[in-house]
């Protein structure tokens, strides 16, 4: 690496204040809506994706003068998969797996970009054929200096959903650098939080639904050529789960506890699937909004 | 069967869903309808309503309100031998 060891404390101060300076990630502050009402799932995910395009958008910004690399999103363990990382290893990765209020977020750097990185602020030309080598400390506090950026960018682009901490947790592994970021999920995502399904996300992503919304047109038409058949709503009071064994020793008197829903609110669906969420006002089922999570069905 | 499969199977959740009515209606009513119309329903207050398990009525009762918590009484139990 080009001079890594012979540069002094001044000089290293000095280069760290120009690389201040150069700073050029831009802060966006657009804020999402995460809130349970009135997005749909779907709008919130692609929000979810919106957010993490930033991020990786604002950190190839941040080196693409230095280093064509571009950052990958991943919504997939890369820890599962190791091997597939490997195999990329001239790229950054982004991984974050949500599943409670208090989680964290783990971004994957690969050892030779970084690397490379490091030889560029140090006046090299990024050319590096080796990764894994011992830091020293000039390198470390460079690495860190870039860690900082990453944090604060990491922070302003989830500020919607999470606050993090600053991350302490770093291992050098052979190929590549994971920083882990505690982070604590903010009150106005919570719901949503709690819903989040990677599975889910991965299936829309394959199956493009998120970027290319439904053809309405396409599906008015299709329905139009059912016109005449007929569909039977059904009306769904309450609900409740019971066991097998239970069900088998019912007769007639027993009585079942339901849940909490109010008697009056009332959920149509045709087969299995909500369409309709209405009031029950006498005889009379008055509609008030349609059921968003259809494509859950 | 196993006897610990039979044990385990036992112990499944099942959803029990309460459907106070039902009504028929084409594709092209249904795609009109909006937010604020009113279907009318044809049971009473006082009839019994279906007990669902999937789509299958499993059972019949009545809706019994007990400081401020819902129950169904069984009144009907369908029996699985009149089907086959």
């Amino acid at each position: 690496m080009a001079n890594s060891d012979i540069v002094s404390q001044d000089e290293l101060n000095a280069l760290l204040n120009i690389l201040n300076e150069d700073n050029n990630l831009v802060s966006e502050n657009k804020s999402y809506e995460f809130d349970s009402k009135p997005q749909s799932r779907i709008e919130k995910f692609k929000d979810l994706i919106k957010i993490s395009n930033n991020f990786a958008t604002k950190l190839t910004t941040t080196i693409k003068d230095k280093l064509d690399k571009k950052i990958e999103i991943s919504f997939n363990s890369i820890l599962e998969n190791e091997n597939s990382y490997q195999q990329d290893k001239d790229i950054f990765k982004f991984n974050f797996e949500i599943n409670s209020f208090q989680t964290d977020i783990k971004i994957f750097l690969s050892r030779m970009t970084i690397n490379s990185i490091i030889d560029l602020y140090l006046g090299g030309e990024g050319i590096v054929d080796y990764q894994n080598q011992k830091y020293s400390k000039i390198e470390l506090k460079i690495f860190n200096h870039f860690l900082e950026d990453i944090s604060s960018e990491l922070n302003l682009s989830w500020k919607s959903i999470a606050k993090m901490e600053k991350s302490n947790n770093i291992t050098f592994n052979k190929k590549f650098i994971e920083i882990k970021f505690d982070i604590f999920i903010v009150n106005q995502a919570k719901t949503f939080i709690l819903q989040f399904n990677y599975d889910e996300i991965d299936y829309l992503l394959l199956k493009n639904q998120i970027d290319e919304p439904l053809n309405l047109d396409k599906i008015e038409k299709s329905l139009k050529k059912f016109n005449f058949l007929d569909l039977e709503m059904n009306f769904i009071a309450l609900n409740n789960f019971i066991s097998l064994e239970n069900f088998n020793s019912l007769e007639i008197g027993s009585q079942i506890k339901m849940n909490n829903y109010k008697k009056d609110k009332i959920d149509i669906h045709i087969g299995q699937t909500k369409i309709f969420m209405a009031k029950k006002v006498d005889k009379k089922i008055v509609i008030k909004k349609i059921a968003e999570e259809n494509y859950e069905s | 069967m196993n006897h610990n499969l039979l044990t385990s199977l036992n112990n499944i959740n099942l959803e029990l869903k309460i459907r106070i009515g039902s009504k028929k209606i084409s594709i092209k009513n249904l795609s009109k309808i909006k937010e604020g119309d009113v279907i009318i329903l044809e049971k009473d207050e006082d009839d019994l309503v279906d007990i669902l398990i999937g789509d299958e009525m499993v059972a019949r009762g009545k809706i019994i309100e007990k400081d401020n918590e819902f129950f169904i009484e069984i009144r009907e139990l369908k029996n699985s031998q009149e089907e086959y």
